[in-house]
């Protein structure tokens, strides 16, 4: 992995305060996110937790730049404005399967670098290199169709890691997998946050996940509770996958 | 219930792929009816005009001992017959026309007797060319043999009796001399009896003058005809009208019990329609079938370009336990609706097109007809809705697996057909059978004359059919081939416009190359369907009117009266009139070739290449050019017929010895030329034997310069009117025609209204495919990955790096497909030409190519495919949040 100077910066990784974000419909707006004011700092591991409907992904999404707040202010000081996210210093693992089908999964990860301009060479050399660390190289050559859903999750976080981010963004990482599977990733995105410093936030409502990391948020009819659930000291990191649920 | 549920929300939630395989199935179906009841009604047409251009329908002969009254009686009694007149044929020795001290003299002819009504009953039969048409008529050709005009008195000897003088009231041309001086009763097959050099027709009171007491001393040179004309409605194929007739001929002669023999002009007319009316069949065939094949295909890519959707739904249904009869059920629903919503706009667009272009609904075929037709069509929508989704629901649902069915991509392994070679054998058949079917003496329609049965070789249709098939597989084995192996050479195309994605956007289109692969062929087959038809139309219209100007002689011909002493320098004065382009002064007299009287037309070889077309394949032994260059430096060349050529076993260079007919004293004498090549086709001149010659050295043997026609060319759409100018000016001692006119006389059942309205309906479908074909499969094929364009969004894909992806493929699918088919096209419309060479009179030298109309085609799918592809990159510039809420 290589070591973005950005990241010795002492600047928070994201900050937001008082996010809403509302959706017009022919009647009454739904208010999706009613209330969200966070401070994401580098190195930090936060578990984004909540029912379902409650506005974890909207969170999501507005801090990975995907969507923007209907009001409210966000802002990206150690990464840069919201046009130069993606592909870059932002990584977003999706809940459901989002390798490009017609592309192999060394393309699939090296895609994100060379959106960012990355040459050919370059990209395939992080790919494999990524792809190494998660001990996926012998998957380079298949096609996502070929990959079991944990496989493809896996690649889907190689992807993320090659682009070497400050923030990962996962949602739902693990909603598709068996427990087994889903703990293997988890593990991963750990382990890739411990190794670069990057900051991880983790959406999910499986407390076993939850449990794993550093710092739990909660999200309620569209508000984020984020100052009473830390729990630096009970969790190991490099504790075994199930083990510790 | 399971089906009404998942039609309601396939209505709901994807109406557009429905709607598009319904448009698929319109395109067919209405396709189908259009042409089909077309070609119903067209066939209808050809009676009508094989009808109506019989000058007299039934000739029967009275035998030998008949009495013609007795004959005439039972002729009138039979059912469906009118106009019935009796006309006199007698024998003459020959005619004499004295005029000061020179006599003109010609050999044996016929005499004529006709009733008063027999001009207003039949005024096909003959046309004035001088005088009024009563009393003694000469004809035209004798006229010329005696140089008589109206008012000069004829002698007419009578084996035996005395000669009889007449003066002569007009003279007038023979439209149907052939029919009319037939061999009444020749077995089928005979040779065609030619008619008399020498013609005089009398009133009937007249001609019993003449000709009452011969019979009674010579009734071998006298006999009697009753001419009529048949009212029974006839049916509207030619075939079956053609079998009406002959029996109904049958019948009568069974009727006058050996009394009389009937001669069937309107059965041999309807002989020659029924085998228009076939290749008006080959035709329909060979343009229409293809459309609406690749209409059925246009319909299965439609519904292939969601498949995968499909599959996908269907692996859902099947891990929630639907089973596959319900599986089944659910396809052929889905099908069913397409079929029927297909069929209804179908049907509506075939009755649109036959009101607005052809001003009835039915294409003027009767009810009956056309609802025949539609039923077909119908039938033909729902076999394509059933085999393009029905059958591939059936197919996955019995065949995948879960697991297999939410695969999209997949390792793709070559097709049996690809690892088997099959296009590449079926294109080897095809130029096999083609081989085989266009050598000399191949015929496309098997119709002896006279035969009642008349067969089509469909044999010949196998070469275009195999190509067809043979040369869409190729295109897919080239794309897919070109995709598999030729991925660095794409990456490199791509890389001025896509950058560091080219390597990527290359991998990704090696791995969709199926897909790719199938939109490229398609509209590389819709272009060869265009592009072929449009050539061919374009040839036909070609032929058509180089035939036109071949008859007529040139775009605006006038034809001097027997008898006018007109100078060639009147070509000067006819130069000058509004329109006139050019214009050339055309002898044209008679010479003994041997004791065989030929057309002789002396030329001016510097005026007659620019006042008339002059086709190469009209001559041997050089082009058209050359031989008229020949013509100009060795003033006694001549060309001749080929059939001289053999008769006289001439030799380039020999001298062949023609006796013309002298300016002064009138007589024949030998005049020496020299055999320069053959001729084969000339303006205005017949279909047999003739010759043509420097003008300027017939002047100067003959003693005379006088002009037969003027020959002008003009603007076409000029002709009309400057015929009307040529007119005013020549005055009525001439005749003036002009290639509009003549277009609209000599059509043929099969020449510029049928074939021009075939193609007119195929040509417009044509370009709503091109259009489907491009943009609306395209646009499908981007809508089912929408999911991969919002994935690279959501990674980051800037829009104009989406666009990269989008436009790669456009390009490749328009830009291949365009240039695969104009190469596929060229070969198939060459071997389409070369089969139908049958239906071309003349047969092309080479092929037309309206680019007007290819280019509008292109123009179609290019702005097709920028709609198509400009929709899509519009769609990738929403907001990513927008595009992953969509999947």
């Amino acid at each position: 992995m290589n070591t973005n100077s950005k990241r010795q910066s002492a600047l928070p990784v994201l900050t937001c305060t008082d996010l809403r974000r509302t959706y017009p419909t022919a009647g009454d707006p739904i208010v999706a996110l009613a209330h969200a004011t966070c401070v994401v700092e580098r190195g930090q591991q936060i578990a984004l937790m909540g029912p379902s409907g409650s506005g974890k992904s909207t969170l999501l999404h507005i801090l990975a730049g995907i969507d923007h707040p209907s009001s409210g202010f966000i802002s990206w000081p150690a990464l840069g404005d919201a046009s130069s996210l993606r592909p870059g210093p932002v990584g977003v693992v999706f809940q459901s399967p989002s390798l490009l089908a017609p592309l192999n999964v060394v393309e699939n990860v090296a895609l994100p670098l060379l959106l960012s301009g990355c040459s050919d060479s370059e990209a395939t050399q992080r790919a494999l290199e990524a792809l190494a660390l998660l001990e996926l190289n012998h998957l380079a050559n298949k096609l996502p169709e070929e990959l079991s859903g944990g496989q493809a999750q896996r690649v889907a976080i190689a992807r993320v890691l090659a682009s070497d981010p400050q923030l990962m963004l996962a949602d739902e990482p693990t909603g598709q997998l068996d427990h087994e599977s889903g703990a293997h990733v988890i593990d991963m995105l750990i382990a890739a946050s411990d190794a670069s410093g990057a900051a991880l936030i983790i959406n999910t409502h499986d407390l076993c996940v939850a449990q794993r990391l550093a710092i739990r948020w909660t999200m309620h009819d569209g508000v984020l509770t984020t100052d009473d659930h830390s729990s630096h000291a009970s969790i190991d990191h490099t504790a075994g996958s199930s083990a510790s649920c | 219930m399971l089906s009404v549920t998942w039609l309601g929300g396939l209505i709901r939630r994807r109406p557009g792929r429905l709607i598009a395989s319904a448009l698929g199935v319109a395109l067919a179906v209405g396709l189908l009816a259009s042409i089909g009841t077309f070609l119903s009604a067209s066939k209808s047409v050809m009676t009508q005009r094989a009808a109506s251009s019989v000058a007299v329908d039934w000739q029967i002969e009275t035998q030998q001992g008949a009495s013609p009254a007795s004959v005439l009686a039972t002729v009138k009694q039979f059912p469906g017959l009118t106009n019935t007149a009796l006309v006199g044929f007698g024998q003459t020795t020959g005619f004499t026309l004295v005029s000061g001290d020179t006599t003109q003299s010609t050999g044996p002819g016929v005499v004529l007797g006709l009733p008063a009504s027999y001009v207003a009953n039949y005024p096909d039969s003959l046309r004035t060319l001088a005088g009024a048409p009563h009393g003694v008529l000469l004809a035209q050709q004798t006229a010329a043999n005696l140089r008589a005009a109206v008012g000069d008195t004829v002698t007419f000897g009578r084996a035996g009796l005395p000669d009889v003088r007449v003066r002569v009231d007009a003279v007038v041309d023979l439209p149907a001399a052939d029919s009319l001086f037939q061999k009444v009763g020749a077995p089928a097959g005979a040779q065609a009896k030619a008619p008399p050099d020498n013609v005089l027709l009398l009133p009937d009171s007249m001609w019993h003058q003449s000709f009452d007491a011969l019979a009674v001393v010579r009734p071998d040179l006298v006999t009697t005809q009753i001419h009529a004309r048949f009212t029974q409605t006839l049916p509207a194929d030619p075939s079956a009208a053609f079998a009406r007739v002959e029996s109904q001929g049958r019948n009568l002669e069974l009727k006058l019990a050996g009394h009389g023999l009937v001669g069937n002009n309107l059965g041999a007319e309807l002989d020659k329609a029924r085998s228009d009316s076939l290749y008006a069949q080959i035709l329909f065939l060979f343009l229409g079938v293809p459309g609406a094949v690749l209409a059925g295909l246009l319909t299965a890519t439609v519904a292939a370009s969601g498949a995968d959707r499909r599959r996908r739904d269907q692996a859902l249904l099947r891990a929630r336990g639907a089973t596959l009869r319900q599986l089944v059920r659910i396809g052929l629903s889905e099908a069913s609706l397409v079929a029927a919503a297909g069929s209804a706009l179908g049907i509506v667009i075939a009755l649109m097109i036959g009101a607005l272009s052809f001003g009835s609904a039915t294409f003027g075929a009767t009810a009956v007809t056309a609802t025949l037709w539609v039923i077909g069509s119908i039938v033909l929508g729902s076999i394509i809705a059933a085999l393009a989704i029905a059958w591939p629901a059936w197919r996955d649902a019995r065949e995948s697996t879960v697991v297999a069915s939410r695969r999209t991509v997949g390792r793709a392994t070559e097709p049996r057909w690809m690892r088997w070679r099959v296009d590449l054998l079926f294109i080897g058949a095809s130029l096999l059978v083609f081989w085989l079917t266009s050598r000399n003496g191949f015929k496309l329609v098997l119709a002896a004359e006279g035969v009642p049965t008349i067969s089509v070789n469909y044999w010949a249709f196998l070469g275009p059919a195999l190509a067809w098939i043979g040369g869409g597989l190729f295109l897919w084995r080239l794309a897919t081939t070109g995709l598999r192996r030729g991925r660095g050479l794409l990456s490199r195309v791509l890389k001025p416009f896509t950058g560091g994605l080219s390597a990527t956007i290359a991998a990704s289109m090696s791995r969709q190359r199926q897909m790719l692969a199938r939109g490229l062929t398609l509209v590389a087959l819709t272009a060869v369907f265009a592009g072929s038809t449009a050539v061919f139309n374009s040839t036909y219209r070609a032929q058509a009117e180089v035939d036109a100007v071949l008859s007529n002689g040139a775009m605006v011909t006038a034809i001097q009266s027997p008898g006018q002493d007109v100078a060639p320098a009147k070509a000067k004065d006819l130069a000058r009139i509004p329109g006139v382009r050019s214009v050339t002064a055309l002898q044209h007299r008679y010479a003994y070739v041997g004791a065989d009287l030929q057309d002789l037309y002396g030329v001016d070889p510097a005026t007659i290449v620019r006042a008339t077309k002059l086709r190469d394949n009209y001559f041997q032994g050089g082009t058209a050019k050359q031989l008229m260059a020949k013509l100009a430096t060795q003033p006694n060349a001549a060309l001749v017929s080929l059939e001289t050529v053999k008769d006289f076993q001439l030799s380039p260079g020999d001298t062949i010895n023609l006796r013309l007919q002298d300016g002064k004293t009138k007589q024949f004498r030998p005049v020496p030329f020299i055999y320069a090549g053959v001729v084969e086709e000339f303006p205005s001149a017949p279909s047999d034997s003739f010759i043509v010659v420097n003008a300027a050295y017939v002047a100067q043997q003959t003693g005379t310069a006088t002009v037969g026609s003027f020959l002008i060319d003009t603007a076409p759409s000029e002709s009309t009117a400057v015929a009307g100018r040529v007119q005013k000016v020549l005055g009525t001692t001439a005749v003036v025609h002009d290639v509009a006119s003549k277009r609209r006389k000599i059509g043929t059942s099969l020449t510029a209204v049928e074939l021009g309205g075939l193609t007119k309906v195929e040509l417009g479908f044509a370009l709503v495919l091109a259009a489907a074909a491009s943009g609306l499969v395209l646009w499908l094929g981007f809508t089912e990955r929408k999911r991969t364009y919002a994935i690279a969004a959501a990674l980051g894909a800037k829009p104009q790096q989406l666009a990269g992806f989008i436009w790669s493929e456009a390009l490749f699918v328009t830009i291949g497909g365009l240039v695969l088919g104009a190469v596929c096209g060229w070969g198939i419309t060459h071997m389409m030409v070369k089969v139908l060479t049958h239906v071309f009179d003349p047969p092309p030298s080479s092929l037309s190519v309206p680019w007007g109309y290819l280019g509008l085609v292109g123009a179609i799918v290019v702005v097709a495919v920028i709609i198509a592809s400009g929709a899509i990159t519009r769609s990738t510039r929403r907001p990513t949040i927008d595009m992953l809420r969509d999947l």
